[in-house]
């Protein structure tokens, strides 16, 4: 193993800890103004460290740091290549903004839970930041347990009915998704005798036993049922649009990823012997229908936020596709895509939590007219709708391109086609949402708006604005970028 | 002959928990069927460990230990959550009351 | 084959069919008391079948943590469902369930029998990591090789779970704050004439016990996690004896207990970074007194957080009429 960059070791251990022991302090300590400016600090270093960790990732190639000191197959592993990096990136850029945000809202709508949900979310970055650069699948279950044990709290803190309903849901998902997961842990170490990621994916790849194809098949499941996958999305929709608005900007754009991160993450490297090129066919089959469906129902619903969550069952569909197509065009295009995406589906949800706040509903028919009061914020709502929905010159357009070219490379037209389907189908259920805001409002429609109370706070205008921001400015580096994402990228060539 | 014995039986016991977890709807229970997979996987993780040559191996052990402290804390907090939805549905107007 | 082993087989036989009916029983009786009952005798079952696997580790953390703590919180859900459930409905009878029985029995069934085939023929030659893992417990500083395992060289997996307790917790305080629901159960104004006496015999048993679980833990069957749940289980009867009140006021020795495990392992994987490249590691000096250290701070939060999710308040003050002297708020 190559010496590390002294700068590794601190900068992983800052990401996983610095959260955990905000967090503590968060319980011992509870000042709202405190824990928000260690929140927003926290994550700014973040963002500060992963320069030069990126920089080490793409001169050394992937990063191995073995925690205890302790070598493999003994000890656990942390992995940092492109994929796990865009991830931390991607944490970190939405956690600040959702940090600012939540510091605005927690005041404006002086939540009871103020404290709770700072908690919570000190636990859950943590969480998150290390199920991404773990590199062990037991420590991967105990890592998605946090993100679980974090993210439906942060469900029924929305309060009333629904929330507490659409949070029980979830549970349960959740709850079976787990014990699948660990299920297929089980059944990986009895037949390898290994946990670490790195050591797995090293084997000489010859054919796996049966135990091991039934181990990524209970993981699939498992993590699909955590991510809400079609056709295991059924907790999704209710959950995110009952959430408060920087709880489901966080679990759309980071918590529903991390389990479908796993689940490529696994599938290429790991357990590349468990599947053949016929079930890596049937994944992406699954993720197009999950695109067409969460698509197709963005464009059935009623009220806005359910429009978002839909689009996030939709959107995580396109993470499967890496599956089948397996180069590293296509890892490239489907990394950003989740960078992109998660960026733009924080700002929309956070641009959606601002419009309920000034008007007091999120029926789309009661939007018509918002656009003269809240502009700014319809403008982030609507850059972050072009952005998931791929066009030019966002960044959302530089993933669909990639994944496009890596389908057509590769003689596999059909995934082509559906990629763009799936674009137009978010283009038309975001153009819905926006065409009902700029309607003119009709008389009848006229009293919410005027109960406008107060003119948005900065806080909690400025997130939103910046992220969608964020996601159009992906659209301009993807060439740069493109290098840091391809470390580690798996090197199969059909 | 031990370990087959187990192995069955926890293959059994995960048959019986996935089966209350699609049968049953009761909350509580759902929740203990949900338990009884998980302790079937333990069981599993045990039986392997205990097999392993010149073992017991201690990695799955541990494994399973902090597995039943992640599954009480699960259903401490499923537990409570249900008790709370319960609160919140048996009120004759849910939104009502404290909810704003 | 002599008769001990015969003996030990059909003991294991007797053993395997308990366990399967009892979770039979746990799952489709009626009545949510029974099944409860059932599923707590099931966790005792449970923690025999681990001592019978050669896990005496197992077998108590299954026994304190398993059956007791989930039996606890199990039982406060029943008498939740008794108290607050109003007579016109009927909760505990089940809806028409999404997935039929007729498809639910074999397809559950499949997967059990795959499952049991599947883990019979998978070959038991270990592998790398049991050989590492058995290798590296014999020379280790610390005599208990899962506490090797769980403190040293999977350490990270320890700390995490402490952020997942904890936030079992934190969920329940958001519930906390929207609704308070009435305590299940009330401080009696005049304790049973019984209950002081048997707490005072009770108390230095357990405490006993708990640590001596807790010092063993290094070299012997046991550790912070049995430790904790043994003296949850005494802070549980505390309650229930209503020594502690349960209070919504934030209480800081509370805020303490419940944090200073998963707040002090956190400290040592980042302070480790002084002395070794990565962190979680053990100094060369004085690491068993560091394990001693961290594992005292873990007993005590996983002690406190269980008998705060137990209790379902916000925290726990003494009460402070009664002369009974203690260290716990």
């Amino acid at each position: 193993m190559t010496e590390l960059d002294s700068l590794v070791a601190p900068t992983l251990t800052f990401l996983i800890f610095a959260p955990l022991l905000a967090g503590v302090v968060a319980l011992l300590w509870p000042r709202g103004l405190v824990l928000d400016l260690l929140s927003i600090s926290l994550g700014a270093i973040s963002l500060v460290l992963l320069v030069p960790l990126s920089g080490t990732v793409m001169g050394q190639g992937p990063l191995l740091l073995e925690l205890g000191g302790h070598e493999l197959p003994l000890g656990i592993p942390l992995y940092v290549d492109g994929l796990a990096l865009a991830m931390l990136w991607l944490t970190a850029l939405t956690g600040l903004g959702t940090a600012v945000y939540a510091s605005g809202w927690l005041r404006s709508v002086s939540h009871p839970s103020g404290q709770q949900y700072r908690v919570l979310w000190f636990l859950l970055w943590s969480g998150l930041n290390a199920l991404f650069v773990s590199g062990d699948l037991f420590n991967i279950y105990v890592t998605l347990e946090i993100t679980t044990l974090a993210a439906v709290p942060l469900v029924a803190l929305a309060r009333g009915r629904e929330a507490l309903s659409a949070a029980m849901q979830y549970l349960y998902f959740a709850l079976v998704g787990s014990i699948l997961f660990l299920l297929g842990v089980a059944l990986v170490y009895a037949e390898t005798g290994l946990l670490a990621l790195p050591e797995l994916s090293a084997r000489e790849s010859e054919a796996a036993g049966p135990g091991e194809t039934i181990a990524l098949l209970a993981i699939t499941v498992g993590l699909a049922m955590k991510a809400a996958l079609f056709p295991a999305h059924g907790w999704l929709p209710r959950a995110h649009a009952a959430a408060s608005p920087p709880a489901s900007a966080l679990l759309s754009a980071l918590v529903a990823k991390a389990a479908a991160y796993l689940v490529i993450r696994l599938w290429l490297g790991p357990f590349e012997a468990a599947w053949t090129p016929a079930v890596a066919q049937l994944m992406g089959v699954v993720g197009v229908l999950g695109i067409l469906y969460g698509s197709l129902q963005a464009l059935r619903q009623h009220r806005l936020k359910p429009v978002i969550a839909y689009s996030t069952v939709a959107q995580l569909g396109y993470l499967l596709l890496l599956i089948p197509l397996a180069s590293v065009v296509a890892w490239q295009g489907v990394i950003y895509h989740a960078l992109v995406h998660g960026l733009a589906k924080a700002a929309f949800f956070l641009a959606a939590g601002n419009l309920i706040l000034g008007i007091g509903h999120d029926r789309l028919v009661g939007l018509a007219g918002c656009d003269r009061v809240l502009s700014k914020n319809l403008l982030a709502m609507a850059v972050a709708g072009v952005a998931i929905a791929g066009l030019p010159p966002t960044g959302g357009f530089i993933a669909k391109w990639w994944m496009i070219t890596a389908a057509l490379e590769q003689g596999q037209w059909w995934w082509a086609v559906a990629i763009g389907m799936g674009g137009l189908l978010a283009a038309l259920y975001v153009f819905r949402v926006v065409s009902f805001a700029v309607h003119s409002p009709r008389p009848w429609h006229e009293e919410p708006l005027r109960e406008t109370r107060h003119g948005l706070n900065r806080l909690l205008l400025w997130p939103p604005v910046l992220l969608a921001a964020a996601a159009v400015a992906l659209g301009m580096t993807g060439e740069l970028l493109a290098p840091f994402l391809a470390v580690g990228a798996p090197e199969v060539s059909p | 002959m031990t370990g087959w014995l187990f192995s069955v039986t926890a293959g059994l016991l995960f048959a019986i928990g996935l089966y209350g977890v699609l049968i049953r709807t009761e909350l509580v229970r759902r929740l203990l069927a949900a338990n009884v997979m998980a302790t079937a996987v333990f069981l599993f993780l045990i039986v392997v460990a205990a097999e392993t040559p010149d073992g017991p191996d201690p990695v799955p052990q541990a494994m399973v230990l902090t597995g039943i402290v992640i599954a009480v804390s699960l259903t401490a907090f499923a537990l409570a959550l249900i008790r709370h939805f319960r609160a919140v549905t048996g009120e004759s107007d849910p939104e009502g009351g404290d909810d704003d | 084959m002599p008769v001990s082993d015969l003996l030990a087989s059909g003991f294991d036989v007797l053993l395997c069919i308990g366990l399967l009916w009892l979770a039979w029983q746990a799952i489709t009786g009626t009545g949510l008391f029974r099944s409860v009952v059932m599923f707590m005798v099931f966790g005792l079952m449970m923690a025999v079948t681990w001592a019978r696997l050669g896990s005496p580790d197992l077998a108590l953390a299954e026994a304190a943590i398993g059956a007791g703590i989930t039996g606890a919180l199990l039982l406060n859900a029943c008498r939740a469902a008794v108290s607050e459930m109003r007579s016109d409905e009927q909760p505990l009878r089940d809806r028409p369930s999404g997935v039929p029985k007729w498809l639910a029995l074999p397809l559950s069934l499949a997967a059990g029998v795959g499952l049991a085939w599947l883990m019979h023929s998978i070959p038991r030659d270990g592998g790398p990591t049991p050989e590492a893992a058995i290798k590296a417990a014999e020379t280790h500083f610390l005599d208990n090789p899962i506490t090797s395992v769980l403190l040293d060289f999977r350490a990270i997996d320890t700390l995490l779970e402490m952020a997942v307790l904890l936030l079992a917790l934190v969920g329940a305080r958001v519930l906390l704050d929207q609704r308070r629901l009435p305590a299940l159960y009330p401080v009696p104004d005049h304790p049973m004439p019984m209950l002081p006496s048997l707490l005072a015999m009770i108390t230095p048993v357990l405490l006993l016990t708990g640590l001596y679980l807790f010092w063993a833990g290094s070299h012997a069957p046991g550790g912070a996690f049995q430790a904790g749940a043994l003296l949850g289980a005494l802070g549980v009867m505390y309650q229930l004896a209503g020594r502690f009140t349960p209070t919504h006021e934030p209480g800081t020795v509370n805020a303490l207990l419940i944090t200073v495990g998963l707040g002090l392992f956190s400290l040592f994987a980042c302070l480790s970074l002084l002395w070794a490249p990565a962190p979680l590691s053990h100094p060369e000096q004085g690491a068993y007194a560091l394990v001693l250290l961290i594992e005292f701070a873990l007993m005590l939060s996983i002690a406190a957080t269980l008998v705060l999710l137990f209790v379902g308040s916000r925290s726990l003050q003494l009460r402070r009429s009664t002369n009974h002297p203690g260290g716990r708020q």
